[in-house]
């Protein structure tokens, strides 16, 4: 009997009326358990935001807690939608709508107590507990502008999530008559909100900077996924340097949000007091447009999801989807998913008009995109200013990064493009670029990561820039036209002679500078390159392959410094551009830094201040202005001087070719020649295996343990993705001889190990395939072709792994 | 007064009522009655600044009633399923909607219940629909309006509570010389406490009168003549249904039954009765429900 009473209370269970009753104890105890949540989460932050800015001196804070951060804004929103669900359930229930509606309250009262009372309980939480962290850090920590300024932007952006989830869910109760088109609604608006959002991001960065068409956007990076984590929103600040500067952007951009949705919501006001029709209460279908926007914003969302997850398991499969297909099949997932989804609303599968449209609208959507896509913006992307009106162009290209010009145009972290530009002048360049830019619009190669932005200076004063990526190699070859100019000389004589280097280094060995190969463009060849490093200037280090270092000499005279300088301009000049770029051998390269600030990573024992000790489990990111930090000589860890570039400025790195005869010689003269060869007699042992079948072997191993899928984070926009290669490179055995780990080297693997969790070391390498060279000819043979930290994308060649006699091993790449 | 001026209501291409035009006088009680779906609740629903006319507009003395809540504090609404906090008990019931008027009497509210022996710390949800039913109109009598709507008035209630119900109405006016709308398919208990009333039949108004006035208007005449007649020979006779069989016919009269009874009186007849229609039969003449019955009996025949 007791079951059957309970059954039935179960089947007519009503949101409102169970939050008029106990439904508030039990809100309130969630809102408690929330705020204990907060607290916790947010203390931790704020400490770990003091404990950076004290000991390292930085701004990277909450870097490895922005998976915190983004559960805390989901959890919000969810909480602050099911407030909207429930403060507007009235209007889905006929009893209660007639009731409340019937009252002595003009309805613009009404909407007031429905929406301020549960937005401003909310807000007095999340503010109190906020509040309550900023108060402890500072208490303890004392104040600091950085955390204070925190604190206010995490208040601003939780009261805007607050806002989010109350709002869709209040739009879509007055907008639908049923309980399930406004559960619906309220999902498809938190979703749609930030694809309008992105889609006027992608507008902005076409019609401000030039940047591709929308296409990129869409299918690169995937902005309708935008959805799954809502707390990623900082690119629109991109835009404002003056507020990056300051680091106020997540501030500006969530007050930006606040006053939208606080204009929705005065919006929707107006039309509940002036068109909102209490007899479409419970009517099935009650607004078709609404539903036609519920449609195309859950089919649009969801097929994006589904379409970037197939792409990637095409990606594996070696075939990429072309724009077209990709295109058609966004279509019809999309269709699939509205028709779906307004199926589930109206728990039928016929089809009627109200599904026409909404399975019409997100079409309509998709062709709108199709047709930017493929004009480029309806023309934008391909106009050309005339020859006689220009008065000069700039070109900044990452192809010359690839090589020498590389340094001198060191990309800008924002915008992905190099920030020095050379600017040409003469009639002669204009054409060779308007050249180079027809080229560009007429090939593109999705296989390379090249890009170049062109920007026009016209005589009337203003400028047409333009950004475009993946550059055939007809628009390379046409690239080096430029090589040798008058304006590229004079740049390069500028900066090779007329400049002075803070560091200078000599790198054995570097054939992965050569790189039309070179995978991806998130770890470069500095960055992660040695642990090499030396604060003092123009010492002189060199690595060797074993990633140890030589101490050459302590210093080099100015006078030596210059001689090397010149005779690499010199070569430069004497040089062809198939000689510069084509050598017939590599032998190793020249450093220059020019960075009066440059970043460093390093990990170990390190004091800053005297009666702070690290250990060397406290590794982490740090910046260094100029200095390194002070070692602590009562550590009781063994000191681990290491360390590597993040995000250098400034900096020439030149390949020292068989051709550079001038530099060659004045290196041999310098006595500095001999160590850009290899010191065979350290070898021990060397083990080889075919890289396929080695990446398929570790790669079956991951897959058993569901390490291959993770979240690949290549730029500020999220994209789930399977990236096979690196994620069965990074996870490694721990410790120990594993080649992958050291062919990474331990600050990505560490790095990995927090943003991916923890590693399983449970792989077993006895059954590795791999086969030892023990023929010490065969032995320096491949040695002699390999490269470290480099393979080609469909691993068609070997993996050399050495093991050196102090106790070092690598792993080198041998291209096919 | 309550003025229904001009109202039409549309629902998309469906027009649920057209062109209503009612008054409501003080001091009196309104019975709205029609057949199911013939638009009450829908009448009742824009009185109450529920729902917005397509046209027209109802007006509660001279304002206009739709989203004003200077008017709606004299006025309350007993819908048939009026809304409570789900864990409420009569008491706190009561409560929530004393918040919104003014002159809410909880000795009024406490003293009905007593008269209907209802314990004020029942919960809503245990009470029988004719005891909830007795709630709203305790609560709605509370709230001591000047303007009382009720849907369903009568329904679920037994016939002692009816009685008990009929003279609160008909107390309440005297004292507070309020104007109620009941609406209603009781006909008995209609004609029984209201002053006016009104049929809705489907979009329109097919009869708006005092209730004394309705017998008058409408008189069943059953006449024998001396021959055989046809329709064609009473087409002087102002009729609203006419049953011929042999030389008697059954008619229904309507407008000014006597002239038409005395033109009856000086054809050729034998004999003449006539008898006052009850409010029920005129509702079903006027919904023409009895039209139906022939189509009823056909069903079983098949």
């Amino acid at each position: 009997m007791k079951k059957s009473n309970l059954s039935s209370k179960n089947k007519n269970f009503d949101l409102a009326s169970f939050m008029n009753g106990n439904g508030r104890i039990y809100l309130m105890l969630i809102i408690s358990a929330f705020a204990l949540f907060l607290t916790v989460v947010g203390f931790d932050t704020l400490d770990e935001l003091k404990y950076n800015y004290d000991v390292y001196n930085t701004r990277k804070y909450g870097y490895s807690f922005s998976n915190c951060f983004s559960m805390e804004y989901s959890f919000i929103v969810f909480i602050s939608a099911l407030l909207g669900a429930a403060s507007f359930q009235f209007l889905t229930s006929k009893q209660q709508g007639i009731t409340m509606l019937a009252l002595p309250v003009k309805r613009s009262k009404l909407f007031n107590q429905k929406v301020i009372l549960p937005i401003c309980g909310l807000a007095v939480v999340v503010i109190m507990v906020k509040a309550v962290m900023i108060y402890c850090n500072t208490k303890i920590y004392g104040v600091n502008s950085d955390l204070i300024l925190q604190g206010i932007t995490d208040i601003v952006v939780c009261l805007k999530y607050v806002l989010l989830g109350f709002t869709a869910f209040c739009v879509s109760s007055v907008a639908c008559g049923k309980k399930l088109e406004v559960v619906f609604g309220g999902v498809s608006l938190i979703g749609v909100m930030p694809i309008v959002y992105k889609l006027v991001d992608s507008l902005l960065d076409m019609y401000l900077y030039g940047y591709d068409s929308i296409f990129y956007s869409v299918k690169y990076y995937s902005d309708f996924v935008f959805i799954l984590n809502p707390a990623r929103e900082l690119s629109i600040s991109d835009y404002f340097e003056e507020i990056r500067a300051f680091g106020i952007e997540k501030l500006i951009v969530s007050a930006f949000w606040i006053v939208a949705l606080i204009l929705t919501l005065v919006f929707t006001k107006r039309y509940f007091i002036k068109g909102y029709k209490a007899e479409k209460i419970e009517m099935k279908s009650a607004n078709k447009p609404m539903l036609a926007i519920i449609g195309a914003a859950m089919a649009l969302t969801v097929a994006q999801i589904v379409l970037n997850i197939i792409a990637t398991e095409f990606e594996y499969q070696d075939v990429e989807l072309s724009s077209i297909i990709y295109l058609i099949l966004l279509c019809v997932l999309t269709v699939v998913f509205a028709f779906l989804t307004i199926c589930l609303i109206e728990t039928s599968f016929r089809l009627n008009k109200n599904k026409l449209i909404a399975v019409l609208s997100p079409l309509s959507v998709v062709a709108l995109i199709l047709v930017f896509a493929f004009t480029g913006g309806l023309g934008y992307e391909s106009r050309m200013p005339d020859t006689n009106d220009i008065k000069s162009i700039e070109i900044s290209t990452t192809f010359y990064g690839s090589d020498m010009f590389n340094t001198m145009t060191s990309p800008d972290l924002y915008s992905g493009f190099p920030e020095q530009a050379t600017t040409f002048t003469t009639e002669k360049d204009f054409k060779v670029i308007k050249g180079i830019h027809e080229t560009t619009l007429e090939n593109r190669d999705m296989d390379t990561a090249e890009s170049i932005c062109i920007t026009y200076v016209l005589k009337d004063g203003s400028t047409i820039c333009r950004n475009y990526y993946d550059l055939s190699e007809e628009t390379t070859a046409k690239l080096l036209m430029l090589w040798k100019t008058d304006a590229t000389k004079k740049d390069i004589e500028d900066y090779l002679l007329n400049n002075k280097p803070t560091n200078f280094y000599l790198y054995e060995e570097d054939s992965y500078y050569n790189s039309d190969d070179y995978y991806g463009d998130y770890w470069g060849p500095y960055e992660e390159a040695y642990s090499v490093f030396n604060y003092d200037q123009n010492e002189i280090y060199i690595a060797s392959k074993q990633n140890t270092e030589t101490k050459i000499k302590n210093k080099i005279t100015k006078a030596e410094f210059t001689l090397i300088k010149e005779a690499i301009y010199k070569d430069y000049c004497e040089l062809t551009a198939i000689e510069w770029f084509k050598p017939t051998k590599t032998y190793g390269a020249v450093v220059l830094m020019y960075n009066d600030e440059y970043y460093v990573d390093y990990y170990g024992d390190y004091l800053y201040e005297e009666d702070e000790v690290l250990y060397e489990s406290d590794t982490a990111e740090i910046t260094i202005e100029n200095e390194a930090p002070p070692v602590n000589e009562n550590a009781t860890d063994e000191l681990t001087a290491w360390g590597g570039f993040s995000g250098l400025n400034e900096q020439v790195t030149i390949p020292v070719t068989a051709e550079m005869k001038n530099t060659v010689a004045v290196l041999k003269s310098l006595g500095l020649y001999q160590y850009l060869t290899d010191n065979k007699a350290e070898i021990e042992r060397v083990f080889i295996a075919d890289a396929k079948e080695y990446f398929e072997w570790k790669c079956e191993w991951a897959i058993g343990n569901e390490l291959h899928f993770g979240i690949y984070e290549p730029s500020a926009y999220f994209v789930p993705d399977i990236d096979l290669e690196n994620d069965v490179l990074f996870f490694g055995e721990e410790g120990g001889s594993n080649p992958v780990k050291n062919y990474f080297g331990d600050g990505y693997y560490s790095e990995l190990e927090d943003y991916y969790g923890s590693v399983v070391d449970d792989l077993d390498y006895s059954d590795a395939p791999v086969k030892e060279i023990k023929n010490s000819k065969e032995m320096y043979t491949l040695l002699t072709k390999a490269h470290i930290k480099y393979y080609d994308e469909e691993l068609k060649g070997k993996i050399l792994f050495v093991d050196y006699r102090d106790g070092i091993d690598n792993a080198y790449y041998i291209p096919a | 007064m309550i003025k229904i001026n001009s109202v039409t209501k549309k629902y998309g291409d469906f027009t649920a009522i057209e062109n209503i035009n009612i008054e409501v006088q003080d001091t009196s009680v309104f019975a709205l009655t029609g057949f199911n779906g013939s638009g009450k609740t829908t009448l009742l629903n824009i009185c109450a600044g529920v729902v917005k006319a397509t046209e027209g507009q109802v007006l509660l003395d001279g304002s206009d009633a739709f989203d004003n809540d200077q008017e709606r504090k004299n006025l309350f609404y007993v819908s048939d399923n009026m809304f409570f906090p789900p864990t409420s008990t009569i008491k706190s019931g009561a409560k929530f909607y004393a918040k919104y008027y003014d002159n809410f009497s909880f000795e009024i509210f406490n003293a009905i219940l007593t008269i209907f022996g209802l314990n004020e710390k029942a919960t809503i949800k245990s009470l029988s629909k004719g005891m909830k039913k007795q709630v709203q109109l305790a609560i709605g009598f509370a709230a001591k309006p000047k303007y009382l709507l009720i849907d369903e008035t009568f329904d679920g209630l037994d016939p002692h509570k009816k009685e008990l119900l009929k003279k609160l109405i008909l107390e309440y006016i005297n004292e507070t010389n309020a104007s109620i709308i009941i609406a209603s398919h009781n006909l008995q208990e209609v004609s029984d406490i209201c002053d006016h009333v009104a049929i809705l039949n489907g979009k329109s108004v097919v009869l708006n009168s005092a209730i004394e006035d309705v017998s008058e208007k409408f008189r069943k005449v059953l006449v024998t003549f001396k021959n055989e007649v046809t329709e064609s020979d009473l087409s002087n006779i102002n009729y609203h249904r006419i049953k011929l069989s042999g030389k008697t016919a059954m008619i229904i009269v309507c407008g000014n039954v006597e002239s038409e009874i005395e033109k009856l009186n000086q054809m050729e007849i034998e004999s003449l009765e006539s008898e006052r229609l009850t409010l029920e039969e005129v509702f079903i003449e006027e919904t023409e429900a009895e039209s139906e019955n022939e189509k009823i009996k056909s069903i079983f025949k098949k």
